[in-house]
């Protein structure tokens, strides 16, 4: 079902046959995962893919120097660098993950674009540019805003990840030690893990999301298609559950909230989920009618979008539903009653009396 | 001649009476049959369809009635109307129409008479103006004489100002409230000249079956203590109207109550104050009048001085914390409006916003009522003539009503009955005063009679002036058949959901565009997909196309439509942000410039912005951003940038620059606005074309989704 793509650097060029960027972004539109690699020798193929995806990939012939940071093992132009500034979203790059080697060229993230995710950051040092060169111009971005590898989920949950450099992936930094030229101990470069962790997520081995069995129905009663009435007690359960590690498990989050929309949220509650990942929360429909949905708007970075609604239509009370007497309409009806008696009384009254006509009128 | 006719068939015979009343008849038959067959021509022209926008929805919940029954149809709650509000329609609307039109149906179908349901709603109006036309007669008889109320019966069947609102397929309220009205003021008119209970009952039901069915019905209830306080300030009060206004206010009040639409209104807004003031003011009355025989004349001032003044002072004073309080429920926009023309127009867009509610002009007076205008004055002046207390009401009814159909073009409604039975009056007794001074030939004996009676009023050539003026009146009358026949056939009988034209050889063009288009959304779209359309429209959309609409002709909720306006007045950006409030899916827009149809979108856009305008959302779009430097509304290059930036413009006029309408213009030229469109060349970021009917007078959009891969 799902369908993923690797393309390195080398990968395409114009020899590539009939196959262009435009498709593999049709293949991203249509769900499909891509990982891309560049390196200082990047083409123009990726960079206008990265570009559509809302990256920007620095000129060829360009690296990620950094004069600070750059690794032992570094032959002088200080484009080995050692990197560590992951982005804090667990389920992309793994817990706790060691920092990895590089040697690339470096990215920026279109300010425009709100799906850019900073897999990996480079140090405050770092800045993009020809190591060749003298610094005339500004470069394409320095510090913290140069990013390394970067992802992008789009909003049909299909995963693009760029890794600025293809070195990385290789069997020699795999296996390399990490020393910045600063500290004096070494530690095994965390490439692999690293590496292995972006590309599972990547390839929706982990963090994918997906929901099942949405029901909704009143207290007591099995779901049915009828109208909800005002103040009605509902219950509403969903069943989510978490690719891990390319199995599909019971998610378990604590944040998960429904809400109950008509333009605005009239209701929004936390979703109490059991061990089986069916969430479940019950509430009482607010005394209001008009056309509600159910949402449930789930949107972690890292974890696919998740996003239901249900649309159920809450109507007023019915013409026999409404309360028969009303404690403060006594008076009203006592009022009602004695005024029916009175009039029966009175009516009996002129009929059956009969006026003594005085006797000084008749004179 | 006529003698052998009658021999011929045996009715030679009859005594005089007879013979009358069968003539009487048969002009009543002709008449009434006469005014159902003239309703029939767009029936003939076009087909058996439903008309205009608000017969859809009656039609659409009479087939609600008749289908579910009348509990469901009574606590039915529209969930496709109004998104995401929704509407109770059983507590929104006067139910009378649908109500009649199920019960007919019912009925026809019980004695195995096939009809459905559409072709009841289609020939109800029809069928109701014919008994309009008996009831005139009733009622003008009662007022007059037989003879006035068979001149009026015969206008009121051709008479313009009333087939404009119940041709066939013109399913609404107004087809059957005229005759509830008239019924209500001839069952008035028994119970006040007889004082007996059963026809104050029967008023009293009359005028329910007219609350049921119109919203019109708060004239009725004014008019009839109005009628009440004449007679007292007159003097004409009497038992007989105490009794019989007393048993129609008080069990008429409680049987209104019990339409949900109505509910409390009467004992709680100002419209029917003055009715249950007038309620009281009898009572008060009749106790004087007692009080007034039974005591001596000195202490009864006494007593009447100190009562009044108490009693002003605590009615002034309850009324003053009422309105305090807020228990007087603030009079409603289409009562001030109806009292001060320009009310609306200052302060309420929408109601403004209808062009029936617009003040009448001089020449649709004469367009609807032709003759009546003339004769009118005639029937007032005889009915001054003879005062008595039916007179009376018939004068309030004409006086009120010309100047609320002066006010209102849709009240011309109104006017029409008063002015064909005062017309009645006016023309017959004319011609009953002439007729007798033309001196017959063959008569000597009878002339020599008269001639001997009437000396006094004796004048010369009074045969032939008599003559002048019956082949006056009788030309005066022929025009106006010729007159009535000619608008209904011309000006009241479009359907306006086909549109009809003529071609340059004069062959008759039908544009069928507005089905197509419906029809389209309903087997193209997603069962639940959610029209945007401004709403003039959605009676309709929800009708024909069964979807489910933003705003529709019921315009209760100012906001909504508001926000709607405010989404087709403004930059496409900042509508798609109201668009996916609202989760529009589709957006259709009624466009002109190809086929010259004038009444679209782009016509009716200056009041979106002034709606849209009016709420605090909309606080930025402002009517004279729209208009070009000059001050003109523009569509062409002067146009200024907001309107070249409006949704609506871009709807509109999307692809429309490649096109060429007419021969000799430019391309992208407006056959309604005739001018060259500004802005040609553009795309359409939020939205993309989905639907555009044959000659483009429906245009459908899609709304787009965020783009897949952030803003790109």
């Amino acid at each position: 079902e799902e369908s993923n793509e690797r393309i390195t650097s080398s990968g395409i060029n114009a020899e590539y046959g009939a196959i262009t960027p435009a498709d593999f972004l049709d293949f991203v539109d249509e769900g499909g995962n891509l990982i891309m690699t560049a390196n200082d020798k990047v083409g123009e193929p990726i960079r206008e893919i990265a570009a559509e995806v809302g990256l920007e990939v620095d000129e060829p012939g360009t690296a990620v120097i950094d004069h600070m940071n750059y690794d032992v093992a570094d032959t002088g132009n200080h484009v080995l660098i050692v990197a560590g500034d992951f982005t804090s979203t667990e389920v992309i790059v793994g817990a706790s993950p060691s920092p990895v080697l590089f040697h690339g060229v470096g990215m920026a993230a279109d300010s425009e674009n709100p799906l850019v995710i900073d897999i990996l950051r480079a140090s405050d040092t770092a800045y993009s540019h020809s190591p060749d060169q003298d610094i005339l111009e500004y470069p394409l971005a320095i510090g913290s805003s140069l990013l390394l590898v970067a992802g992008m989920q789009a909003r049909n949950n299909a995963r693009v990840v760029v890794f600025g450099s293809h070195d990385m992936l290789s069997d020699k930094l795999y296996n390399a030690q990490a020393q910045t030229v600063a500290s004096t101990t070494s530690q095994e470069a965390g490439n692999r893990g690293f590496v292995s962790a972006v590309a599972d997520w990547a390839l929706k081995r982990n963090g994918d999301l997906r929901f099942s069995a949405i029901k909704h129905n009143k207290v007591g009663e099995e779901p049915s298609d009828a109208a909800y009435r005002i103040t009605d007690d509902v219950e509403y359960s969903i069943i989510i559950e978490e690719m891990r590690s390319g199995k599909w498990a019971p998610f378990q989050a604590k944040d998960v909230q429904v809400e109950f929309v008509r333009i605005d949220p009239f209701v929004r509650l936390f979703l109490v989920p059991d061990s089986a990942g069916n969430f479940k929360v019950s509430f009482k429909v607010p005394d209001v009618y008009g056309v509600f949905q159910f949402k449930v708007d789930y949107d972690r970075t890292g974890y696919t979008h998740l996003f239901s609604t249900t649309q159920v239509s809450v109507r007023p009370f019915r013409h026999t539903e409404y309360e028969r007497f009303i404690p403060s309409a006594y008076p009203y009806y006592a009022s009602a009653f004695s005024m029916m008696g009175g009039v029966i009384v009175f009516s009996f009254l002129f009929l059956y009396h009969k006026d003594t006509k005085p006797a000084a009128k008749t004179e | 001649m006529v003698k052998t006719l009658l021999e011929r068939l045996g009715l030679a015979s009859l005594s005089q009476a007879k013979k009358e009343t069968l003539v009487q008849m048969t002009i009543l038959s002709v008449a009434c049959i006469l005014s159902f067959s003239v309703r029939l021509s767009s029936v003939l022209r076009f087909e058996s369809v439903i008309h205009e926008f608000d017969p859809y929805f009656n039609y659409r919940t009479t087939k609600q009635l008749v289908e579910q029954g009348y509990y469901e149809f009574h606590n039915w709650f529209d969930d496709r109307a109004w998104y995401p509000l929704g509407r109770i329609i059983g507590g929104t609307i006067y139910p009378g129409l649908m109500v009649t039109a199920a019960a007919v149906y019912n009925v026809l179908n019980f004695v195995n008479v096939t009809i459905n349901i559409r072709n009841v709603c289609v020939f109800l109006a029809p069928l109701f103006s014919s008994f309009t036309v008996i009831v005139v007669y009733l009622l003008t008889k009662e007022v007059k004489s037989v003879g006035a109320g068979l001149v009026a019966a015969s206008m009121i069947s051709i008479v313009p100002g009333y087939i404009s609102r119940s041709v066939a397929g013109s399913y609404d309220n107004e087809g059957i409230a005229i005759f509830c009205m008239l019924f209500t003021y001839y069952t008035w008119i028994k119970a006040s000249k007889t004082g007996s209970i059963c026809w104050s009952l029967t008023c009293a039901l009359a005028y329910f079956y007219m609350v049921s069915s119109w919203g019109g019905y708060v004239f009725l209830i004014n008019l009839i203590p109005l009628h009440v306080l004449t007679l007292m300030v007159t003097g004409r009060f009497s038992h007989r109207t105490y009794v019989s206004y007393c048993i129609m206010y008080s069990v008429g009040t409680i049987l209104s109550m019990q339409i949900p639409f109505v509910g409390f209104a009467p004992v709680e807004t100002s419209e029917h104050m003055a009715a249950l003031g007038v309620f009281g003011l009898c009572q008060i009355y009749a106790f004087v009048t007692y009080l007034r025989a039974n005591m001596s004349a000195t202490n009864f001032n006494i007593l009447f001085r100190t009562v009044v003044t108490i009693a002003l002072t605590a009615a002034g004073l309850a009324f003053g914390i009422a309105n305090f309080l807020g228990k007087i429920a603030p009079w409603t926009g289409r009562f001030y409006s109806l009292l001060d023309p320009s009310y609306a127009k200052n302060n309420i867009p929408i109601i403004a916003s209808v062009s029936e509610h617009q003040p009448t002009t001089w020449a649709s007076f004469y367009f609807d009522l032709q003759l009546l205008v003339f004769m009118f004055p005639v029937g007032l002046y005889y009915c001054f003539r003879e005062l008595s207390d039916a007179n009376i009401f018939v004068i309030l009814y004409s006086i009120t009503s010309i100047y609320f159909a002066g006010v209102m073009v849709r009240l011309m409604l109104v006017l029409a009955p008063i002015m064909c039975i005062m017309s009645g009056i006016g023309i017959s007794t004319t011609l009953s005063i002439y007729m007798k001074n033309i001196e017959s030939e063959g008569g000597p004996a009878v002339a020599a009679s008269k001639s001997s009676k009437k000396k006094a009023s004796d004048y010369p050539i009074k045969s032939e002036i008599a003559t002048v003026i019956v082949t006056v009146v009788t030309l005066f009358l022929t025009t106006f058949v010729f007159h009535c026949t000619w608008v209904t056939s011309e000006a009241y009988s479009s359907p306006s959901i086909v549109l009809a034209a003529r071609g340059h050889d004069g062959n008759r063009i039908i544009f069928d565009d507005f089905r197509e288009s419906y029809n389209w959304l309903k087997f193209n779209t997603p069962e639940n997909a959610k029209v945007m359309s401004w709403w003039d429209y959605g009676y309709q959309l929800t009708a024909m196309a069964n979807r489910t609409i933003i705003v529709d002709n019921n315009t209760w909720n100012n906001t909504h439509i508001s926000r709607v306006g405010q989404a087709m007045a403004s930059p496409e950006d900042h509508s798609y942000t109201i668009m996916k409030e609202l989760d529009v899916d589709y957006v259709l827009v009624i466009f002109g410039g190809m086929s010259g149809y004038s009444s679209d979108d782009i016509n009716k856009f200056l009041w979106m912005i002034r709606i849209g305008g009016s709420t605090p959302e909309g606080e930025h779009i402002k009517e004279s951003d729209y208009y070009s430097s000059t001050g003109e509304y523009k569509v062409d290059k002067d146009a200024s940038k907001a309107m070249h930036d409006s949704l609506m413009y871009k709807m509109c006029y999307y692809r429309f620059g490649e096109i060429m309408t007419e021969q000799g213009k430019p391309t992208g030229y407006d056959r309604v606005r005739n001018q060259e469109i500004g802005n040609k060349d553009f795309e359409l970021d939020v939205l993309e074309e989905a639907f555009t009917s044959e000659h483009w007078i429906v245009r459908i959009y899609k709304v787009k989704d965020l783009a897949n891969r952030g803003t790109t």
